[in-house]
């Protein structure tokens, strides 16, 4: 079942001279579920890629279809709300809310959408899964920068959307912070059955995930090499 | 008294318009979803939009969610099938050969004097043997592939708790304890505090047997296996090193892949389950493993476990 699917996208910046082209043809599908890698050199096109399909910006040539919407056909008042209910985003810099404390940060997306219906006890075990229940009454400055990224984290899967993007999501944490937010990141891929999309530059980081889709020079190569059944004989 | 009736008139009249204003208003509702749990149950794509404020759209996001799950799980079914297929496909294929072996060890013993030879009690002693091991084979790559299939169908649900890792991981090196001392490879242990982690101690010794065999079977005689571990603030890493002959950067993330083998150890004694079942096991325990090698320098497998919360 796809939840993605980039149709023939092509991306171009300025005209003429300073005409710059981002991306060049790029296709591929993401199924339900899947923990898939994004890698390339910065200037790969890759950032380019992640805000088209976060609906942040529209393709030049070519369609991004999710869960049966194309997103370059909404208005922007449908965008929003679109965004806000299949749209997880994970940034680099955490982007979480000051003035708010963990639990409310986590429950932002849900409040905006339901009011204040918000499922109390799903909030409780995301917190719970990360390992921030304790710090819920805590405010983003008292936090470490892996805690921070936790809490984005469970701000992006607050509101069980179909796609979360990750953005360099460990781009500034030192190692040790590092294991922590792709341990959780896919242990929370599988437990929701959440399917990820994750922007990096680490060959080492993108190993852990199930499909690893390279980018070069703003064009595609295929990341699944072939891969043979045909084992060691057994003797 | 008269304006007093008249007001209660008007009031009641101001009532009723109210009530059926509600009333149309919940009956819209009301069909508004009733169509669209039709649209659910006659598996049809949800027509409302969920693209606008409000209560009934953002039911219809959720509704058309629900059909997305109930798609997504009858693809599930599918692909499983198909996935079986290939298991069948391929499970012949790693079983041919020690079949193929034992078939002939019989051979040859079963022809004993018939045709002038005769095989010295030694000799069959030998062959005896050598078919007591391709048997062995057999029956361990049976097990895994049997223990592969029922974890990929979320038929074994083995709890995992917390758990003391040292033993688990001292059980691991137990059972691969002589086969290393057979190749003269030397384990070494770093510091290593004692640690309760979230884990299934039966399933985890099955990962680290996997790794240390593994480092036996491709590091040379006379290296160095080292265990280490490293402690974090969600997360406890446990190390094994070798000093064998490594993996290329462009295979790392290829053999934890089902079936895999890497081309140049593809004569060595092998089936491409062990990493596959490792990785399937720790998802199963919210952990996660990864590599890092160079070519003829030696592998490092880290496997990172939750510290158990208390």
């Amino acid at each position: 079942m796809k939840v993605l699917e980039v149709m023939n996208v092509d991306k171009t910046y300025g005209s003429r001279e300073n005409k710059v082209h981002a991306l060049k043809d790029v296709s591929f599908n993401v199924e339900l579920g899947e923990f898939s890698a994004i890698v390339g050199a910065s200037g790969s096109g890759k950032s380019t890629l992640l805000n088209l399909i976060g609906g942040l910006d529209i393709p030049t040539k070519g369609k991004i279809v999710i869960r049966d919407h194309d997103i370059a056909k909404l208005t922007r008042k449908e965008l929003t709300i679109f965004r806000r209910r299949n749209i997880g985003f994970v940034f680099q810099n955490y982007s979480l809310m000051p003035v708010l404390n963990v639990y409310d940060n986590t429950a932002l997306p849900v409040t905006f959408d339901q009011g204040k219906y918000v499922d109390h006890a799903y909030i409780k075990e995301l917190l719970k899964e990360l390992g921030l229940w304790e710090k819920r009454r805590s405010y983003p400055s008292e936090l470490s920068g892996g805690q921070q990224q936790r809490v984005a984290l469970a701000r992006a899967l607050a509101n069980k959307p179909a796609l979360i993007l990750a953005d360099e999501p460990t781009g500034n944490l030192d190692s040790r912070t590092t294991i922590e937010v792709m341990g959780l990141l896919k242990a929370s891929c599988k437990k929701y059955n959440q399917t990820i999309l994750m922007v990096t530059h680490n060959e080492a980081i993108a190993q852990t995930c199930d499909r690893i889709i390279r980018i070069e020079d703003g064009r595609l190569y295929d990341g699944e090499r072939e891969f043979y059944a045909k084992g060691g004989e057994v003797r | 008294m008269e304006i007093l009736a008249a007001a209660a008139v008007i009031l009641a009249a101001g009532c009723t318009v109210a009530a059926w204003i509600f009333y149309r208003q919940k009956k819209n509702m009301y069909q508004a979803l009733s169509r669209m749990m039709d649209d659910l149950l006659e598996d049809r794509v949800v027509t409302l939009t969920d693209l606008k404020e409000g209560e009934v759209s953002a039911l219809a996001g959720k509704a058309k969610r629900l059909s997305e799950k109930l798609q997504s799980e009858i693809g599930q079914a599918t692909q499983e099938k198909e996935q079986v297929k290939s298991l069948i496909s391929n499970m012949s294929h790693q079983l041919k050969t020690p079949l193929t072996n034992i078939m002939m060890y019989e051979e040859i013993l079963s022809s004993d004097g018939a045709a002038g030879t005769k095989l010295s009690k030694e000799d069959q002693k030998k062959f005896l043997a050598k078919m007591r091991a391709q048997s062995e084979k057999v029956d361990w790559i049976l097990n895994s592939l049997f223990k592969m299939v029922r974890l990929e169908q979320n038929v074994i649900v083995f709890e995992a708790g917390p758990n003391l890792i040292r033993k688990t991981i001292l059980d691991a090196v137990n059972l691969i304890y002589e086969k290393a001392q057979r190749k003269q490879i030397e384990i070494e242990t770093e510091y290593f505090p004692d640690c309760s982690l979230f884990h299934n101690p039966r399933w985890t010794t099955e990962v680290f047997a996997n790794l240390l065999e593994n480092a036996v079977k491709y590091t040379p005689e006379g290296g160095k296996i080292t265990i280490g571990m490293q402690r974090f603030e969600m997360y406890t890493e446990i190390r094994i090193r070798d000093t064998g002959i490594g993996i290329e950067q462009k295979e790392q993330t290829e053999i934890f892949k089902r079936f895999y083998r890497s081309r140049g150890v593809e004569n060595q004694e092998g089936s491409g389950i062990g990493l596959y079942l490792s990785k399937l096991i720790l998802e199963k325990e919210k952990g996660y493993m990864n590599v890092a090698s160079r070519k003829g320098m030696g592998s490092c497998f880290s496997v990172f476990l939750q510290n158990s919360q208390e």
